[in-house]
């Protein structure tokens, strides 16, 4: 038995020794990636990027706001399937490397991240930005708050790259994500696919009446106001459109138009507000996201609704 | 309280060590209330359940035994079975037989009000149900001696490493383990139980969970999708089914074998298999062989000709298939897996596997027939399903590199790769052909299992899909 024990400890010991090896060079390839992948853009904006207005937000700001349409000095940090945990775990590492937008904040929020079903997604998300654990109060706490013993996995040196290990590798095979060239716009080119997509995307399904009261997405919204209201920036909340939105998406997106009144917070809802020639089926790659031209279209429209100076 | 969570790992490891200081008579006492706790950290309620299904089995056992007359015995059996049953109906399948009562009441032109009673299915139900009643069965054969000890009998139905997923353990197998209080720990059980959890860990949160994701986004958006793209995740779905279930069993062997109790192997690389026969005898083993012993050597079994004997495969897996969930998608995969098996026995002897080449072609023919079958047990509907089958059918050219670049794919191949590579070496019995390769080679292995899960696991600590059946 105690050489067992013995044979136990070494093997311990070598996987103690192989974890901050590998760590070591993870760390390296992290700080380096500048590709879209792994948080490359983030990496790449924290690093080297000072903006005046910001746009923030899942893949509908990714390929559905045109950064340069709004100014030289806009920038978009979006990610797919991200939601308002994420982009609150972002604005206080922004605010932690001192690269805050000087002057606006436009963030997409989708209604539904208010459904109390949501909170646990929300707080998912932030797990995405793993590699801040031990460097970000804010994302080490709300990662703790997932279970009890979250901190344990963190004992590994290595665990801050699980799930993007493999990326980082990979990330310059990758089709999408060289330097961001166009201050982290990702157009989306049309396809022959895309009307049918679009139509087969509508959701009609009838749901029961929702009711905004998860309680994450609320202390995740405060967050980003109380850091935009202490550094001075304006925050703008938007709802991109939808080619035909859902039932659920038009009452959510009223309970949040008087949520964000009540915050005294302004709000432009683009699932209510008329999109003009945008509801041609040309503009769009799904029904919820914008091919190039309509992103560029619907830049201009929400340029022209924020009237920045 | 999932094997692949912090939290299970921490419970374990303060059960391991109260375990080992308890004194020896009490031992099973411990365990039974950390079955107990470990059963009720899912719904505590649920329970109650548990303890009826033992409660039932207990006593009508003790009946049984203790009564001289044949036909209260068969009585006593009988009441045992459809009690059990009941329960599973009850929880499992009593809203699939409302709808199907409510189609056929339609049909005829007339009304069928079913309940609107939703009922939350208990964890492993499926599971301690066979157990308990393999347990019935086998005492009333005379092929067991009752059990006269309640909390040792309670401690054989709720064993926690098997509780929820199985193995299905019979009772001339366990009951003893559980009875014993003479366990000492020893170093090669300590050492092996350690190494399957580690290898069950890896099985589940690198290979399965990470081929669960990229099955997850094909079959969900089935109807978007191109064959090629769902004939890749059918591939990786065999994959993730495989290493999810028989990951699970892996783990809960190894826990076992750190309390010193022995469970049977669940799998042994049935992919590796050239005939839908020898698939069945290294799959999920415990429950094929349940089905064997319980139900299809009682309905004949291969006496009365090869057309009775398929009858009964047919039956047996039927059954088998509806075991898994009340879904006529289940009853389909259970039906596609007994007409093969039963062309099998018609035309075996005309396929003699014989040559490298022969057997290369044979595991392939089997791999794809499985396959098929999974289509079913993932899809939601049986139109998905035919779906499915009909756009893999019609394959259609599609991007490879669009798979290749998707890094939940890469990183499921990488595990699978690592996991090929190993279970090559050492088919049936998990690390214990390793004990014989040289400690640099071992050792490297045992880091690399290591280092994959902290580096590519899935950390989310998801469900095991067979916690639903």
């Amino acid at each position: 038995m105690k050489q067992t024990l013995w044979k136990i400890g070494i093997v311990l010991l070598l996987v103690i020794g192989t974890d901050r090896g590998l760590a070591w060079y993870f760390d390296k390839k992290y700080t380096s990636n500048y590709f879209h992948y792994a948080n490359g853009h983030l990496n790449f904006y924290l690093q080297k990027v000072h903006c005046d207005t910001l746009l923030l937000g899942s893949s509908r700001v990714l390929d559905g706001l045109v950064p340069q349409v709004f100014g030289p000095k806009t920038y978009s940090i979006a990610e797919a399937s991200k939601h308002l945990g994420w982009c609150a775990a972002v604005i206080d590492l922004m605010q932690q490397f001192g690269r805050l937008p000087s002057h606006a904040l436009i963030i997409n929020i989708e209604p539904e991240d208010f459904l109390n079903e949501s909170s646990n997604k929300l707080r998912s998300d932030i797990h995405y930005l793993k590699y801040y654990y031990d460097k970000n109060p804010f994302i080490q706490s709300e990662i703790d708050r997932t279970s009890r013993f979250e901190w344990v996995k963190y004992l590994s040196s290595l665990y801050r790259h699980n799930g993007n290990s493999l990326i980082l590798v990979t990330n310059p095979w990758q089709q999408i994500g060289r330097l961001p060239t166009l201050n982290g716009y990702f157009p989306i080119s049309p396809t022959p696919q895309d009307s049918v997509r679009t139509l087969q995307d509508i959701d009609r399904a009838q749901y029961p009446k929702p009711e905004l009261n998860s309680s994450a997405a609320k202390h995740y919204f405060k967050h980003i106001k109380s850091i935009c209201k202490k550094n001075h920036i304006e925050l703008i909340v938007i709802t991109a459109p939808f080619y035909k939105p859902s039932q659920r998406s038009v009452e959510c997106g009223q309970l949040m138009a008087k949520y964000l009144a009540k915050e005294n917070t302004r709000y432009l809802n683009y699932i209510e507000k008329d999109i003009g020639e945008l509801n041609q089926l040309r503009f769009w790659f799904d029904n919820h996201h914008f091919v190039d031209e309509g992103a560029q279209k619907f830049s201009v429209l929400v340029k022209n609704d924020v009237r920045l100076p | 309280m999932l094997f692949n969570s912090i939290e299970f790992i921490v419970f374990f490891g303060v059960i391991f060590t109260l375990y080992w200081i308890a004194p020896k008579k009490w031992r099973w006492l411990l365990l039974l209330i950390a079955s107990y706790f470990f059963y009720m950290s899912w719904e505590p309620i649920y329970i109650v359940l548990i303890l009826i299904s033992t409660a039932i089995d207990y006593f009508l056992c003790l009946y049984m035994t203790g009564s001289r007359d044949q036909r209260l015995r068969k009585y006593g059996l009988a009441l045992s079975i459809i009690l059990n049953l009941g329960l599973l109906f009850t929880f499992k399948y009593l809203g699939f037989f409302q709808e199907m009562m409510q189609h056929v009441f339609h049909a005829f032109g007339s009304e069928y009000h079913a309940s609107t009673l939703q009922l939350l299915l208990p964890v492993g139900i499926s599971f301690y149900t066979f157990q308990t009643i393999s347990y019935s069965i086998d005492v009333y054969r005379g092929n067991l001696p009752v059990e006269r000890h309640f909390g040792k009998f309670a401690l054989f139905v709720s064993f926690f490493p098997q509780l929820v997923a199985g193995p299905i353990e019979r009772a001339g197998d366990l009951l003893p383990q559980v009875k014993r209080d003479d366990i000492k720990l020893e170093s090669e059980d300590l050492r092996d139980g350690i190494l399957l959890f580690i290898w069950g860990l890896f099985k589940k949160v690198v290979v399965a969970d990470q081929a669960a994701m990229f099955v997850d986004t094909y079959y969900e958006s089935y109807s978007h999708q191109s064959g090629g793209f769902l004939l890749f995740a059918t591939y990786m779905f065999a994959l993730q089914i495989y290493c999810d279930f028989s990951g699970y069993s892996d783990m809960a062997i190894g826990l076992a074998r750190m309390l010193g109790i022995r469970l049977m192997e669940n799998f042994k690389t049935p992919y590796f298999s050239t005939s839908m026969t020898s698939f069945w005898r290294n799959w999920h083993i415990s429950l094929s062989t349940w089905l064997k012993d319980y139900l299809y050597i009682p309905l004949g079994g291969n006496k009365g000709g090869k057309f009775r004997a398929s009858i009964n495969l047919m039956t047996t897996m039927v059954l088998g298939g509806l075991w898994h969930g009340a879904n006529w998608t289940f009853i389909i995969w259970g039906a596609l897996n007994g007409f093969f098996l039963s062309i099998e026995k018609f035309f075996h002897r005309l396929l003699p596997m014989r040559g490298l080449i022969l057997k290369g072609i044979a595991m392939f023919v089997v791999f794809h027939l499985v396959c098929l079958g999974w289509i079913f047990f993932r899809s939601q509907s049986v139109d998905q399903a035919l779906t499915i089958v009909n756009k893999i059918v019609h394959l259609v050219p599609f991007d490879l590199y669009f798979i290749l670049a998707d890094n939940r794919f890469s990183g499921a191949i990488i595990g699978a790769l690592i996991l090929i590579f190993l279970e090559a070496q050492i088919p049936f019995q998990p690390f214990t052909v390793f004990r014989k390769k040289n400690i640099i080679y071992r050792y490297s292995i045992y880091i690399l299992l290591i280092t994959s899960v902290l580096i590519l696991g899935v950390s989310g600590g998801a469900q095991f899909i067979y916690f639903q059946f």
